[in-house]
Parts: C-alpha cells; sequence; structure tokens
C-alpha cells in the first residue's frame, strides 16, 4: 500500500502512475490499483456494509479517477484525491439507497412494522464471524450493529471526519487534504461529533452544542 | 469542571486523535466518555480484494475505452450512410417528378383547375344580374315552402 508521505514539495509518485495508466501502460494501471484497492474495498465496505457492493463500489471509483484523470491537477497525496472520489461515490450510493427504499413497497412495510433495525443501513451485511465462540461473535454483531447506529445519529460532514479519523487511520491533516477544508474545522467536526456520540455528562450544562458546517 | 475546562479537554482529546506525532492517545486524553466511546466504535473487519481485482478494473477501463471509442467511428459510416440515402432520395423524387409533369394528361382533368371555386364564387357576387337571376325562394332555407302542399296530404 502506497501509505508513505510525500516530503513537502515533493509530488507523490502515484500521479505518475496515473499519467502513464491514463496513457495505455497496462502495468502502471495494474500497481496503481494494486496500491489503493485494499484500502478503498475496506472504506467502501465500511459505508455501504455489504462486501459486494463494495467492491463493485472500488472498481467504479477506479474507473472515475481515471476517467478524471486529465483534469486534475496532481497536487498533494494521490490517495486522498482518491479518497475524496470513493467518498462522494459511496455517498451517492446511499442516498440513491435511501431513495429507493423510500419507493419500495418493501421499504414502506418495513417502517408501517417497524422491523428494521434502528440505525441499520439497507442491506448492511455482516461478514460471517470466524470465532470460534458463538458467544463472542454475537457480542461483536452487536458492537458493530451499536456503532453503525451511532453513526447514523451523526450529520454528514461529522461522519465523514470521524469515519476517516477512526477506521481509515487518516490524520487531521490528510483529512483536511481529502475533504479540501481547514485543519480546525476537522478538529471542529470532530468534536462536534463527539458530544453527540458520547454521553451528556461529557458537556457542563451551558456549553451549547455549535450547529452547522464549518470549512 | 467548568464549561472552558471542558471545551480544553475536547480540544485536547481531539488534536490527540489527530495528530499522529501526539504523545498521547485518545484512550489517555479528555473526557473519560469520550475515550470509551471512542473504543466501542467498531465495525467489521474490510473484506480483502478478490483475486483478479486489479485485472478485471483494467479489462473494465479496456471496455469502456473501447465504447467511448466506438460512437465516433459509428458515426463517420452512419454520417456517409445517411448523406448517400438523402442524396438517393432526392434524386429519385427529382426523376419523378420530372417525368409525370412531362407527361400530358390524357383525360384532361387538369383543365378544371384552370379556374378556382372561389374566383367562380367571386365573380359571381360581383355580378349583380346573377342575383336578380335566382329563381324564386333560392334564397330561402331549403326545406318545404309554407303554401306547398305536402305529397302526402290530399
Amino acid at each position: 500500500m502506497a501509505t508513505e508521505t510525500p516530503l513537502a514539495g515533493e509530488v507523490d509518485a502515484d500521479w505518475n502512475l496515473l499519467a502513464r495508466a491514463v496513457g495505455g501502460e497496462e502495468a502502471a494501471f495494474a500497481t496503481l490499483v494494486e496500491n489503493h484497492q485494499e484500502r478503498l474495498i475496506g472504506l467502501c465496505s465500511r459505508w455501504l456494509g455489504d462486501r459486494e457492493e463494495s467492491r463493485d463500489a472500488a472498481q467504479d471509483v477506479f474507473l472515475k479517477a481515471f476517467r478524471h484523470a486529465d483534469r486534475v491537477e496532481p497536487r498533494g497525496r494521490f490517495y486522498t484525491w482518491l479518497y475524496r472520489i470513493a467518498i462522494n461515490h459511496c455517498l451517492n450510493q446511499l442516498r440513491r439507497r435511501k431513495i429507493a427504499r423510500f419507493f419500495s413497497l418493501q421499504g414502506m412495510a418495513a417502517e408501517r412494522s417497524g422491523g428494521e433495525r434502528e440505525g441499520e443501513p439497507a442491506g448492511a451485511f455482516d461478514p460471517v464471524d470466524r470465532r470460534p465462540d458463538a458467544e463472542q461473535a454475537l457480542l461483536a454483531r452487536e458492537r458493530w450493529r451499536r456503532t453503525r447506529a451511532c453513526l447514523d445519529l451523526l450529520p454528514e460532514n461529522q461522519r465523514v471526519v470521524l469515519m476517516l479519523a477512526k477506521f481509515e487511520g487518516l490524520s487531521g491533516r490528510e483529512i483536511a487534504e481529502t475533504l479540501g477544508i481547514t485543519e480546525g474545522a476537522v478538529e471542529s467536526r470532530l468534536v462536534r461529533a463527539m458530544r453527540r456520540l458520547a454521553p451528556q455528562e461529557a458537556r457542563a450544562p451551558g456549553v451549547p452544542i455549535k450547529e452547522g458546517g464549518v470549512g | 469542571m467548568t464549561g472552558r475546562e471542558q471545551e480544553d479537554a475536547a480540544a485536547l482529546w481531539a488534536r490527540c486523535v489527530l495528530d499522529k506525532n501526539a504523545t498521547q492517545g485518545p484512550q489517555e486524553a479528555g473526557p473519560a466518555s469520550w475515550q470509551a466511546a471512542w473504543a466501542a466504535l467498531e465495525l467489521p473487519p474490510a473484506p480483502a480484494a478478490p483475486a483478479g481485482f486489479a485485472r478485471r478494473a483494467a479489462a473494465a477501463w479496456a471496455a469502456e475505452q473501447a465504447a467511448a471509442a466506438a460512437p465516433i467511428l459509428g458515426a463517420t459510416w452512419m454520417r456517409a450512410a445517411a448523406a448517400a440515402a438523402l442524396l438517393a432520395g432526392i434524386a429519385l423524387g427529382s426523376t419523378l417528378s420530372y417525368s409525370s409533369s412531362s407527361e400530358p394528361s390524357a383525360d384532361g382533368a387538369d383543365s378544371w383547375q384552370s379556374t378556382s371555386l372561389s374566383e367562380e364564387y367571386l365573380s359571381a357576387l360581383s355580378a349583380p344580374e346573377a342575383i336578380l337571376a335566382l329563381p324564386a325562394g333560392a334564397n330561402d332555407s331549403p326545406g318545404v315552402a309554407a303554401d306547398e302542399p305536402l305529397a302526402n296530404e290530399p
């Protein structure tokens, strides 16, 4: 995986690979995809909650990146640009899924009966847990379900920052670069996300939660 | 803990999370409830990339490139064929119209078109004697006249 951070003023080598891949060099294409496929599939699966869909989404993200390669200015790290495309793609998928669910009879029936678990995205898929202990596996699934429910409580801009920090392990600078916002805005969004998620005793009475986006 | 202190603690915690070189981790700084909430966040492990993923992506890209190039080629021959069909249609149409106009009509069907119906009507209106010459009752509405006995009446 190409996780090495290029030094200031240094151009990420993956930008050169991208130019060569778009120019028709198959080896460059394969190297570029192999460098980033794991991270991208991971990111898409965490957003979409479905293995097959996440693989298709990751492929779509690569194709989108190649389609826009001639218009992008090679600046910063290549994978932050790729992450930006992936996040937008996943958010669009989730919106489409929400609309489809709204218009589907199945969705309406589920809403009426309240059969769907709160906070769980439609079509969420938890892989079979290979842990030998069934109880542990059950507990893990419950933790995943709770995490999804927590994340669903957050507005989109806060959820993106929290997920990039927690699950992708990006630094404040990398998140800022990915989302095209300032590092201060990243910090602010993360704090507001945690205020929503963490129990209320973390906030003293009289300290209001600031709403609205920053950056 | 005052509001100000809580704000500072929250900012410190966020910096510990976001700064990879921070001396403290998110489990050591900030409010205890945040540390617990942060640690509790967990999602299923990411699936591995399937074998041949890069090859499949390359094939999809190649197919997309080919599809993007195909309409341009198609458009060239399609345009040529459409232009040829148009020219052939024009030629056929003009030939047929020329041959039909050059042949004299056998039954003199063209003669009735020399004066149009509207022209005849206008000329009739302009001549006052034409109105006077109309037979009695010609201006009345069609039907049976009041003084005319019905055919069935005795």
